[in-house]
């Protein structure tokens, strides 16, 4: 009976804190320092495996899917380069892709919850925090998008309800995106938070937005966002082609910082020959070198070459470091001012505005130690920009494949590129089966 | 004096128990005349009682009377100055209408009536006695009745009992767990001594909180004692238990020293979660937060129960069904293993010193290719590929030496293993007070070229005992420290058996190591033995239970216990052994895990009789138990100088990789126990518990437990007296227990660290939040018959057991949307265990001479999903099936070899065409192959005596599937590794019908064949065995030469582990089925065991 009495008064007993290593959303969202963290970690998760979209896996996956890459070796990745993407592919574009958006969407989710929930935090770091989380919830979103059309929109962190949310149109997830980037712009401090530009700023809301909107054909409002960050004074193009890509370029409007010694950019690990003796594995494809212009100083120092079983292969250079504990001196850059000076020249050049259109596209041309281009109608103007977008950004965070379907090309360029096996619904990859086992409230894309 | 003691045992128990009567005789005889310690009285009108103090104080002996007795003796007044015993108590019972006797240490009141009558027929008695244990030491709670009424009564805690009205030349029966039950012809004054049960049905079981006999038992307990442990050359106490006991399969993970083993008790009930049972030394539970505690460990070795001296056990009990395991409530569902460690004995002060030598070598590897086959593999392979070799494709062929060979296994793993263990033990005291204090000094080097790999393990254990003089106040203590070291390697030296025979000189004319021949790199074992790996753990154990006799029949208890286990790790990478050709780095890594935990556990026992022949033992105990662990790691690599690989300062922080983490598990508990039992004949017993763990959600803590056991023992029913048949018993048991072995803090709603970003801190949430997960509950029953033949020299008892473990804690599979790809919470998954264990011990010959004891155990048993919700959807729907074992083996149906293409082929099964390979979760022509389950497995354990020699041997059998060493390989042959020679009946040309397919050294069709076969039908072949376990041969040394020598006993002993092993499984060993480890080891152990 004592005993009965003693273990009943002891309910409290079997009661811990958590370890030392864990702590909890509340003590998370409690105080200032530790709510950053949290949103930190997003951008250091971003940024911690090659094999994920915000790691290389869009620039190697689109770029094979596109007409950038092929892969030296044989393997299951061959059936992005075909576009026949079967289930053997499937776990990739749940690994690679579905996952990790949804998962920072997740987090995203949770800390706006909490932050909003939360009354121990002071107002101003608060605002900065839930913009953003709106600002990173829309990246993801912007990539899911472009990669499988329609996807689930998720704005809780509820498990039972976001288990069964079927897929939402692309067009409401744009508004979505939209809704949540002018937040962002409107709460985002001009300045970085540090000295690098690794994480969001307002600047870099307005990059993606201006994005978003020149993916919607939305040209004026593209222009002036466009606008808004070349004129900001805080970002200038690098005269040296070299200096694009490393940590601190005045290019750079993002870039993921390196989080682990052994590694600069999980980029460079990817498209990098490990050793001397080794091949690389991605391979340009020879249509894409063809496409350099004579004395194109981008193609001196962003491709390379190797001779490797009796060929000449070559790869991409922008980043030039293969990590191995070599010092950290390149940082993964996302979003970069020759793009705001391309999407302004498009915008421009859709808006009729020729001239202006053709400076930007000259700023970005000059550059790279080519002659300025003068005198186009409109449509040859657009076509130049694009082509300019296809050499600026060649397999960079999958620019190439983005612009194809964005602009309508993919079926005249893809289909002759690879008439046996090109379909006009390869535009969009599948989604993947282990997900509508899942939820079967997903429906699949055409054409899978 | 008609004293008669009837005997139910063997002759020769005849001959010992008479012996021993006699010299109680002697005893009763010799009076007190014979003791040379003197006393002195001084004591005026003192009550008698005050003078029996006073004596015992002064001599030591203890009296033996009744309350009644001395109500109505005299005062004593006496001066007495340096008298003997005898004459300091003839002075005090002078005048008395008492007299006495001296018995042992005790002195026993008798009344003068009694003592005239005392051989005189009469018609009533009373009776009263003393029943003591085989050292004098009082025996509470003895029970004694009279065989022909059933009336009974039990001794007090002073071991006494008093009968009253008892007709003359009645047989009384007294009994006591653990001891021999005695008939004894009743007379008014009787001392009892008994001996401890050698044999079967009367030893003790111990049930953890209780103990109680073979024969009174109502669960499933198997025991193992110290002595069969003993007989073994092995260091590792777990070791000592595969093949010994029904239901419990274990497997040695590989031959290196310091091996870790699989334990499965009664088959796998949790689908994710812990399968290994609760492990318990002294009342403390060892390693209940993981069952290994290392964590770089590429060698499966560090098993924590090798910091346990296998001398220092005692018994170690296996509780199986629900009736023994329920009272540990949420931890009991795979079942529990007591390890009982050594105490104090009462006796003269005793030395043990047991010494051996051992030599080890492997038993079981692979006929591997000579140079010749090797090359000529080789080219037929490029033939094959049509590839024309080269200096970078082919170096073995055209820039090494072809007339080179070397035997890689004689040179890696053809070494002699020694072995050396010292042990000391000490022990003695007297009743009240007794000790034993153990040393214990092992040491084991493995097969490869070195002496330096060892494991070494120093162990030093303590028992204590004590007993108030009024024998209500006891205490014991039982400690040890361990210390086990072991230098071993980052990988298995085994790895590099499969190098090609024609790999050129490891090391060039100054000793060095070579990474080259003419600029092409070879990988140099001898690099990967720089690559040293070393864990040390230390482990310290202390338990003591306080106990303190309230009153007749009730005792407070208190078990307290400490434990301390941790191990550190350190790897080291130098640069030395690596390719300077590539500017090495050199890399380190250091890691420490280490629990503590505490436990108090208050418990009261009450025993007490209702009418005369139902006895009822209630026990009511809590338990409070809190864990903590910690655990850190560093890795480092950047190293530009090896003699800094150990001072991680050297790196600049980058370079290095830091973890920590802490856990703390917290435990309570209520239990209870209920014993009925009546006349021996019906037993109930009702078990159960109310447990809180913290590893579960808020709302999920608490949870009830029970079980409940009956027994009939019905040889006891009159209709059933035989003379074949003395023993007959039917148990029977149903209850749940549960499973708590998960992860710590699972329900949490928390956030973790990550790689610092812009070197500040980042975090990320660490699951989704569930905060209402319980336990995994298991439902068990069992029914047994035990049968005891010819008076107990056969003994059979067959169980059938059933569980059913449900409530299943897994990772459920979400959509990745939610933002993970699953949630831990309980599931409804089912999965049974069923099986049938037989235990069969005979004495088959048992004379004074010659004897022979054999034991057999054997266990049939299948492990089956029973269900699975939404299997085919979930991210299992590739590894179970319900219907079938959760260690169930899918694969492609195998077709031989392609007489034309020269490749292996598989069928198609799902009849869509074509054969198609699995393409991830869809198997296509996937077929279940069977399971890793073993069909059936058990022992035959036989003990042979004649004389002074000693024999005993083990064998162990199993039947069961395991890996083909060549089809189970997807290892290319004619690739740059040798193959085992029987990889010579290969396809050559179109039209061989041949078991292996062609030779080739690329990654195409037969590569891709390979590998599918390596999943197919003939990847699993029959893997059964019988294996001659342990021999052991001892002889002891007698005769007068010994005595003089001052030595009491002198064994010189012989014993060997896996001598022999009978089985149709090719190339690899059937316990461990490995390519990648070392196989268990053939040891031979030399010995002496001195006791002085």
């Amino acid at each position: 009976m004592a005993l009965l009495l003693l273990v009943a008064a002891c309910k409290k007993f079997v009661e811990i804190g958590p370890p030392d290593n864990q702590i909890t959303s509340d003590i998370v969202f409690s105080s200032d320092a530790s709510a950053d963290n949290a949103i930190n970690g997003i951008y250091s998760e971003m940024n911690n495996n090659s094999d994920q979209f915000s790691d290389g896996r869009v620039t190697l996956m689109a770029g094979l899917a596109a007409d950038e890459l092929y892969y030296y070796f044989p393997g299951a990745e061959d059936e992005f380069y075909s576009n026949q993407i079967t289930i053997a592919n499937h776990q990739n574009l749940t690994n690679w892709f579905w996952y990790p958006a949804y998962k920072y969407i997740y987090t995203c989710n949770l800390s706006i919850e909490k932050l909003n929930a939360s009354n121990q935090l002071s107002a101003g770091v608060k605002k900065r925090l839930i913009a953003e989380c709106k600002f990173l919830r829309a990246f993801c979103y912007f990539h899911l998008v472009n990669i499988f059309g329609d996807a689930p929109l998720v704005q809780g962190s509820d498990y039972n309800q976001n288990a069964v949310i079927p897929r939402a149109q692309v067009e409401a997830l744009y508004t979505q995106m939209q809704s949540d980037l002018g937040e962002a712009i409107a709460d985002l401090p001009e300045n970085y938070l540090t000295a690098e530009r690794a994480r969001a700023n307002k600047f870099t809301a307005m990059a993606l937005l201006a994005k978003i909107y020149l993916y919607q054909e939305n040209w004026s409002m593209a222009e002036n966002l466009a606008n808004g960050i070349i004129d900001s004074g805080v970002y200038e193009l690098e005269n040296d082609l070299n200096n694009v890509f490393l940590t601190g370029s005045h290019e750079s409007i993002w870039q993921l910082s390196s989080v682990q010694a052994s590694v600069n950019t999980w980029e460079g690990n990817h498209l990098l020959p490990a050793s001397d003796l080794s091949a690389p594995a991605y391979l340009l494809r020879p249509e894409l070198l063809n496409d350099f212009e004579p004395g194109d100083l981008r193609k001196q120092n962003w491709v390379a070459a190797r001779d490797f079983d009796g060929d000449s292969v070559y790869y991409p250079f922008k980043y030039k470091v293969y990590g191995n504990y070599a010092p950290i001196t390149e940082s993964y850059v996302i979003l970069r001012l020759a793009d705001l000076y391309l999407i302004r020249a498009e915008a421009r050049a859709q808006q009729g505005n020729l001239q202006d259109a053709l400076d930007d596209l000259n700023r970005v041309r000059s550059r790279a130690g080519l002659t300025e281009i003068t005198g186009l109608s409109q449509p040859d103007l657009v076509n130049i920009i694009y082509h300019e977008r296809r050499i600026e950004f060649f397999c960079e965070f999958g620019n190439r494949w983005y612009d194809l379907k964005r602009t309508g090309r993919a079926d005249a360029v893809l289909g002759s590129l690879k008439p046996d096996t090109w379909q006009s619904t390869d535009v969009l990859w599948p989604i993947p089966q282990n997900q509508i086992n899942q939820n079967p409230a997903l429906k699949q894309n055409p054409g899978y | 004096m008609h004293l008669k003691a009837f005997e139910c045992r063997p002759p020769c128990y005849l001959a010992m128990k008479l012996s021993l009567f006699f010299a109680v005789l002697a005893t009763l005889q010799v009076s007190a005349s014979g003791f040379g310690q003197t006393l002195s009285l001084s004591l005026t009108d003192a009550p008698l009682e005050k003078a029996f103090k006073e004596i015992r104080r002064q001599s030591g002996y203890s009296f033996v009377y009744t309350r009644t007795q001395i109500k109505s003796s005299k005062p004593v007044s006496c001066q007495l100055t340096n008298v003997t015993l005898n004459q300091a108590l003839s002075a005090c019972f002078k005048n008395q209408s008492l007299t006495y006797l001296i018995e042992d240490r005790y002195i026993i009141v008798q009344n003068i009536s009694e003592a005239d009558r005392n051989g005189n027929d009469s018609s009533v008695i009373n009776i009263h006695g003393k029943v003591m244990g085989e050292k004098g030491q009082t025996l509470a709670g003895a029970s004694i009745s009279v065989k022909a009424t059933g009336m009974g009564v039990s001794t007090n805690e002073r071991g006494e009992f008093e009968l009253a009205g008892i007709a003359s030349g009645s047989v009384l029966i007294i009994s006591n767990i653990g001891y021999l039950s005695q008939e004894i012809i009743a007379r008014p004054n009787l001392v009892v001594r008994m001996n401890i049960a050698v044999a079967n049905l009367e030893e003790t079981v111990i049930k953890g909180y209780y103990a109680t006999s073979k024969r009174l038992n109502t669960g499933s307990v198997a025991k193992v004692s110290g002595a069969e442990i003993a007989r073994q050359p092995v260091s590792n106490p777990l070791a000592a238990l595969e093949g010994r006991v029904s239901g419990l399969f274990i497997v040695q993970g590989t031959g290196l020293p310091g091996s870790n083993f699989s334990v499965l008790l009664r088959g796998k009930n949790s689908i994710q979660n812990g399968n290994s049972p609760l492990y318990i030394i002294d009342g403390v539970p060892f390693l209940t937060d993981a069952d290994r505690l290392t964590q770089f460990n590429g060698t499966n070795t560090g098993s924590p129960f090798n910091t346990i001296s296998p001398d220092d056990i005692q018994s170690i009990e296996i509780l199986k069904d629900a009736d023994a395991t329920a009272i540990y409530g949420s931890r009991g569902a795979n079942g529990v293993i007591l390890i009982t460690t050594k105490s104090g004995k009462p006796g003269k002060t005793k030395v043990d010193l047991n010494l051996y030598a051992g030599w080890g070598r492997i038993s079981r590897s692979y006929d591997l290719m000579k140079t010749p086959d090797y090359l000529m593999m080789r080219r037929e392979a490029f033939a094959n590929d049509n590839t024309i070799p080269d200096n970078s494709n082919a170096f073995d062929l055209l820039v090494w030496d072809t007339t080179r060979y070397t035997d890689w296994k004689k040179e890696l793993i053809g070494n002699t293993a020694h072995s050396n263990n010292v042990q000391l033990r000490v022990s003695g005291g007297s009743a009240s007070t007794n000790f034993t204090l153990g040393a214990n000094y092992y040491r084991e080097t493995t097969v490869y070229p070195t002496s330096n790999n060892a494991d070494k393990r120093l162990a030093v254990s303590v028992g204590l005992n004590h007993v108030s003089p009024n024998e209500k106040f006891r205490i014991s203590l039982n400690a040890s420290v361990a210390n086990d070291n072991s230098h071993l390697l980052q990988s298995d030296l085994v790895n590099y058996v499969l190098m090609p025979p024609n790999t050129p000189e490891c090391f060039d004319n100054n000793g060095e190591l070579v990474f080259n021949k003419d600029g092409y790199p070879f990988s140099n074992p001898y690099a990967g033995l720089l690559q040293t790996y070393k864990t040390e753990t230390n482990r310290l154990t202390a338990s003591s239970n306080l106990s303190y006799r309230v009153i007749r029949n009730l005792s407070l208890r208190v078990n307290l216990g400490y434990s301390d286990v941790s191990t550190d790790e350190l790897g080291l990478f130098p640069i030395a052994s690596q390719d300077p050709a590539y500017n090495p780095l050199g890399g380190s890594f250091f890691a420490s895990r280490g629990f503590r935990s505490w436990i108090i556990e208050p418990q009261a026992d009450y025993n007490f009789q209702m009418g005369t022949k139902g006895k009822w033992q209630v026990l009511l105990g809590g338990t409070l138990q809190a864990s903590t662990g910690l655990s850190s790691s560093i890795s480092a690599y950047g190293f530009s100088s090896d003699a800094q690989l150990k001072d991680v300062s050297a790196l600049p922080p980058s370079n290095i990789y830091n973890a920590r983490s802490n856990s703390e598990y917290k435990y309570e508990g209520v239990y209870a126990r209920i014993n009925y039992n009546w006349d021996d004949k019906y037993l109930v017993n009702l078990s159960g518990r109310r447990d809180g763990s913290s590893r579960f959600g808020p709302e999920k803590r608490f949870a009830n437990f029970g079980a409940v056991g009956l027994g009939w023992i019905f040889s006891k029913e009159n209709f059933m007296q035989s003379d074949w048949l003395s023993f007959g018993k039917l148990r029977a048991s149903y209850g749940i227990t549960g499973n708590d072995r998960i992860d710590d803090y699972q329900y949490l709603d928390s956030w973790t660290s990550v790689y610092a970003y812009q070197s500040m801190p980042a975090s990320r949430p660490t699951r989704l939040y569930n905060p209402d997960y319980g336990w995994e509950t298991i439902r068990k029953a069992e029914a047994a018959v035990e049968l005891g033949f010819l008076k107990g020299r056969l003994y059979l008892s067959v169980d059938w057991f059933r569980s059913v473990s449900d409530n299943q804690l897994i990772r459920y599979n979400l959509p990745a949307q939610t933002g993970f790809n699953n949630v831990l919470r309980n599931f409804p998954g089912k999965v049974q265990n069923q099986g049938v264990e037989i235990e069969l011990y005979a004495e088959l010959i048992k004379a004074t001479r010659f004897g022979w004891t054999s034991k057999i155990n054997f266990t049939f048993a299948r492990n089956k999903l029973l269900a699975f919700p939404g299997l085919e959807n979930s991210s299992y729907a590739s590894d179970y099936v319900v219907g079938k074992s959760l260690s169930l083996i899918q694969g492609y149906q195998f077709n031989g070899v392609n007489p034309q293409s020269g490749l292996y082929q598989f069928a198609d099964l799902n009849k869509d065409g074509s054969f198609t390979p699995r393409e991830g979760s869809n198997l296509n022509d996937y077929v279940v192959i069977g399971t890793t389950d073993p069909a059936y497995y058990g022992g035959l354990d036989n003990e042979f005596r004649y004389g002074n020699w000693q024999l005993s041997f083990l064998f162990q059998f199993v039947k069961q599937m395991g890996r083909d060493a060549i089809y189970g390989n997807s290892n290319v042959p004619g690739m740059l590794s040798n193959q085992p020679i029987a990889l010579l009946n290969r396809w050559q040309k179109p039209g061989d019908e041949k078991p292996y397919q062609k030779y080739s050294q690329d990654y195409g069709d037969a590569y891709t064949a390979q590998f599918m076969v390596s999943q197919s039908t003939a990847a699993y072949t029959n893997a059964s065995y019988v294996r001659l376990k342990t021999l052991s041969l001892s002889y002891s040394l007698s005769g007068k030469g010994l005595k003089k020598s001052g030595l009491e006993e002198a064994r010189i002993f012989v014993q060997c582990q896996n001598l022999f092993l009978l089985t149709g499984y090719k190339e690899l060993d059937p316990e461990n089925q490995s390519f990648y480890s070392l196989p268990p080891l053939r040891m031979y152990t030399v010995g002496i065991h001195i006791t002085l």
